[in-house]
């Protein structure tokens, strides 16, 4: 048995060089190929060598049909194979003969509909479908999280599981579908416990053929892996014995199927028989449903996660011990021996301690160690190593992009993973935004003082309208209950008990706060786009919509967005719900500045994500904005306009209503579709902005 | 059918509740209650601290009054208020006054439910004075050394409102509660429901497994008490499987994902 190995996918520039020339005819100065590349740069090698070839032979035909087939194709793979994408295009080309270029496109835009009145084998399940819920069944199951991707063949990386794009084994989806789980139950236990540990490459290059010996050791272990899950999780096992078959060991294999099988195997055991049998004449198979080993794969993630962990421990670890107060009073705290762990039962979670006191750590740091543990079976003690005086964190090069992209995985630093709408695909694309929250560096310009004598009238009217708004005590009477006794409701009554009548038990008065109750988050537009005296009319009109807020007494937020791809979106913090009003506030207004790109979506979910926190009967999201939603990779357009909208139904299932102002007069033409039709403004003129803001706000809230 | 009414001050545990101590809490429990200091115990729901509370009453031979705090919950609903009867003003002792002047133990349930003006109310009873203002009597409840102060809280939840004030927290000896290791949590399953050590086990291990879903699609993982909801439906006849998607993962989401998510783990067991 050979391990056949898959040549590396084709890089990101030479696909965006090829794809350019091919393209050329379809781009402009406001539709580059990036969308396309990055999605092809997303399949296998086969895939992408195929499809830049039906590009180059559509684009002789049309460009534009070309440029959406590129834009397409990538996703298809998900639903069609080879001969499925050829019949796809097949039927594309008839229409472009016959009905035109729009006819074509409805059929190139859309893959998946194709795909499914193909009318597969019955049965046939689309790991598309259940790709989501098989992630979440894999979490449960515990350990590192692990990623699902459509692979040629079933194995994993130690990160990723790469499945079948679909199953049809079976006439019924329910048992497609748990076949499904059984196989990836199968890749999870592999990464779960211990198949893979960093030296296994190198142990198995001791053999005379290594890959045959790494076949064999990947069968023990999936033989032992198989009787564990059995016993772990027996309903699994059920599944596993009705929907697979396993061939039967020789006879001379019997006794180590047997040792496999024990609850005290481990991967050792298996290390054990593979020396024994490696040169026997006759070999135990793996079965279909177990997949293959890829060597090099794993090898190539195992180091590089290694190293990324390493580097991350020490940095956290550091930062904890940094802040640990007990530090500074206790020389010697230093030396690593003092931070000691103490594996819990399960053997993936650890008990903390700090020169013998209990540390609770946060929990991303809980996460690494888990992680570790799970490749490492420990956390070797050069980890634990200080790196110098300085403490744990040496490498103070942190620059470097993917690692802090990597750190998000760990929440390290307030990084936050949001999903974006995908409208061409109908689903999201998980954790697909990566989202700081910022501060704003306070400036000192006073514009906030400028502002406020520039429009000293309208402040005064301002505080005077939104005084009599603001919600004070009431005093209830003749209530059944109450901290007081009402004497004229009491006298009241007497008198109408002396005369015969039934005595009211409403006595009492009781006073009570009539709370408006609203919290607001103001979320300014800082691209690129709101240059000049568009900036300095949305600060003004912040500054005046902030006097009214804190007349008003609601609470407020003011936030600011920019971004530049989906890996850098940056939520600039301007003032927090738990922060008061104060000059820092000013200071920091007075530099909202435009910087880059307008990527809603994302920052709508943040900013869900912070109303959430906070209580309020009425929980609106106020954008200010130019309104046109754009980002450089290719989020623009329909895509941009579909997440948007998605984001806002996502608000508005939670309860919170989003609002959007804006200068921008092309905006009716699209707003109504995201806002529906009475949920935004646009002003025609943007001088009008500071003056109306405030009026625009009352509005809304009463 | 017959309803047995109790005065709170009569409220005395006379059956040793059922508790699994799952570390040093009863101790320190004691410990503090005899040096007088109030207890607040946090802890995710369902993970005994009631249970915990009752056990301590009845192991401390005080009576137990237990408030369930709410948004509309006013000071005066714990202090007491006037009523009329009869056209004659009464004074009211509310179960807060009730507990002081027994001498009981008042257990406040989700402190964090209230309002802030209400919890402010607990502070010189919570700190050494041990006095308990009633305004509107204008007189003051000296609390006799008996009397204890027992506070709940969730610290999982998401809202900043519903953060504990630190005026409010830092009068407490703080517990806290967790689920029970997996050995312990498989004897309370066992005792609560009486299902059989394989079932058990198998719950537990389920409860585990949605506990690694908190935080990726669910917002809690399932409880102790969700397992023995499941438990005891088992022990009714009902099949492990039903059980556990009524009494477990239809409670834990309504997302048609999650619960199929959550409906395959427990498939992996049963
Ligand atoms: N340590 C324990 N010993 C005995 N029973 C327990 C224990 N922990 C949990 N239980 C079981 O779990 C159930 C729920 O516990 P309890 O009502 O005390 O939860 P709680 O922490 O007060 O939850 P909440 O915060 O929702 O009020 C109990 O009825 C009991 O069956
Ligand atoms: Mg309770």
């Amino acid at each position: 048995m050979s391990i056949p190995l898959e040549d590396p996918p084709l890089p990101l520039d030479f696909l965006e060089e090829r794809l350019e020339a091919l393209l050329e005819a379809a781009l402009s100065s406001r539709r580059t190929c990036s969308g396309p590349v990055h999605q092809l740069a997303r399949c296998c090698r086969a895939d992408q060598e195929q499809i830049l070839a039906w590009v180059e032979m559509l684009a002789r035909t049309n460009p534009e049909l070309a440029f959406q087939f590129a834009q397409h194709a990538p996703d298809a793979t998900q639903w069609l194979d080879m001969t499925g994408m050829r019949q796809w295009l097949g039927v594309a080309f008839d229409r472009y003969d016959q009905e035109g270029l729009h006819a074509a496109l409805r059929v190139v835009k859309d893959p998946q509909s194709f795909a499914q009145q193909r009318a597969p084998e019955p049965g046939s399940l689309f790991l598309a479908t259940i790709v989501h819920c098989l992630e979440k069944v894999l979490t449960g199951l515990g350990g590192r999280p692990l990623k699902i991707e459509i692979g040629e063949q079933i194995y994993t990386d130690t990160e990723t599981l790469f499945l079948p794009s679909r199953l049809a084994r079976f006439p019924d989806l329910r048992q497609n579908e748990r076949l499904y789980r059984c196989v990836a139950a199968g890749l999870w236990a592999q990464t779960r416990y211990g198949t893979f540990f960093p030296e296994l490459s190198q142990r198995l290059s001791a053999f005379p053929d290594p890959e045959r010996a790494g076949a064999l050791y990947y069968t023990l272990e999936n033989h032992r892996l198989a009787a564990l899950l059995r016993r772990r999780f027996p309903g699994l096992g059920r599944d596993i014995g009705a929907l697979t078959r396993t061939p039967p060991w020789p006879a001379s294999w019997q006794e180590a199927s047997r040792a496999l099988e024990e609850a005290s195997a481990t991967p050792e055991t298996s290390w054990r028989w593979l020396e024994w049998g490696h040169a026997a004449s006759e070999w135990p198979e793996t079965p279909w449903h177990q997949g293959v080993l890829m060597m090099q794969r794993v090898d190539c993630a195992m180091q590089q996660r290694l190293q990324k962990q390493r580097h991350l421990f020490r940095r956290m670890v550091g930062k904890m011990l940094d802040k640990h107060p007990a530090r500074i009073t206790m020389p010697g705290l230093s030396d690593p021996s003092l931070l000691t762990f103490e594996p819990k039962p399960d053997g993936l979670t650890f008990d903390f301690n700090l020169d013998g006191q209990p540390l609770t750590p946060p929990e991303s740091l809980e996460h690494l160690v888990r992680d570790i543990v799970q490749d490492l079976g420990q956390i070797p003690p050069e980890y634990l190593e200080a790196a110098g005086p300085g403490g744990y964190d040496l490498d103070a090069d942190s620059s470097n992009t993917e690692l802090e992209v990597w750190q998000g995985v760990y929440h390290e630093e307030g990084a936050f993973l949001y999903d974006e709408w995908d409208c061409h695909r109908q689903d999201y694309r998980k954790g697909w935004c990566v989202l700081r929250e910022l501060p704003v560096t306070p400036s000192d310009e006073p514009f906030v003082q400028e502002t406020l004598t520039r429009y000293a009238g309208l402040v005064r009217h301002i505080r005077r309208s939104f005084e009599m708004l603001r919600g004070g005590e009431q005093r209830l009477k003749k209530q059944d209950r109450g901290d007081e006794v009402d004497w004229d409701a009491l006298v009241e009554a007497l008198v109408e008990a002396r005369s015969g009548g039934e005595m009211s038990n409403r006595l009492f008065q009781r006073i009570e706060r009539q709370q408006r109750d609203v919290a607001t988050l103001i979320l300014v537009d800082m691209s690129g786009s709101t240059k000049g005296w568009v900036n300095d009319a949305i600060r003004a009109s912040v500054v005046l919509l902030s006097t009214a807020l804190e007349v008003l007494q609601d609470r407020y937020a003011i936030y600011g967005f920019s971004g530049m791809t989906r890996k850098r979106c940056e939520f600039m913090r301007i003032k927090p719900f738990t922060d008061a009003y104060s000059v820092d506030v000013e200071r920091r207004i007075a530099n909202i500045r435009p910087m880059e790109y307008t990527r809603m979506g994302v920052f709508i979910r943040h900013a869900i994500h912070l109303l959430e926190t906070v209580e309020a009967r009425i929980r609106l999201l106020i954008i200010l904005s130019d309104g046109k939603p754009e980002d450089y990779d290719g989020y623009r357009g329909e895509y941009s306009l579909e997440d948007t909208r998605k984001a806002l139904i996502e608000a508005r299932q939670r309860d919170i209503h989003p609002f959007c102002i804006t200068i921008d007069q092309e905006a009716q033409a699209y707003l109504p579709r995201l806002y529906g039709p009475s949920r935004f403004v646009v002003l025609p003129s943007v001088d009008l902005l500071p003056l109306k803001i405030s009026e625009i706000y009352r509005k809304i809230t009463t | 059918m017959s309803v047995k009414i109790v005065e709170p001050e009569h409220h005395f545990i006379e059956e040793e509740p059922y508790y699994h101590a799952t570390g040093d809490e009863v101790s320190l429990f004691t410990a503090a209650y005899r040096n007088r200091l109030p207890i607040l115990l946090k802890g995710p729901t369902g993970c005994g601290k009631s249970r915990f509370v009752d056990y301590m009453a009845w192991r401390l031979r005080r009576p137990l009054i237990t408030v369930a705090c709410h948004e509309d919950m006013t000071a005066t609903d714990l202090v007491g208020r006037f009523l009329i009867v009869g056209g004659n003003t009464v004074w009211e002792d509310g179960p807060l006054a009730r507990a002081v002047r027994c001498g009981g133990l008042c257990y406040l349930d989700e402190i964090v439910e209230a309002r802030k003006d209400t919890t402010v109310v607990i502070h010189p009873l919570a700190d050494d004075r041990r006095i308990l203002p009633m305004e509107k009597l204008g007189q003051l409840l000296l609390a006799p050394p008996e009397f204890s102060l027992i506070i709940s809280y969730n610290p999982g939840y998401q809202s900043v409102m519903k953060d504990l004030k630190q005026s409010t927290r830092q009068r407490f000896v703080a517990l806290e509660f967790d689920y029970p290791p997996e050995a312990v949590e498989i004897d309370i399953v066992r005792h609560e429901s009486g299902v059989d050590p394989e079932t058990a086990r198998a719950l537990v291990t389920f409860a585990r497994l949605t506990r690694n879903l908190k935080g990726s699609g669910l917002e809690e993982g399932a409880s102790t008490r969700l397992l023995v909801h499941a438990g005891k439906l088992i022990q009714s006849g009902i099949m492990p499987p039903s059980a556990c998607t009524a009494a477990i993962a239809q409670v834990l989401t309504d997302d048609p994902e999650m619960l199929t998510a959550v409906q395959a783990l427990s498939a992996t067991l049963f």
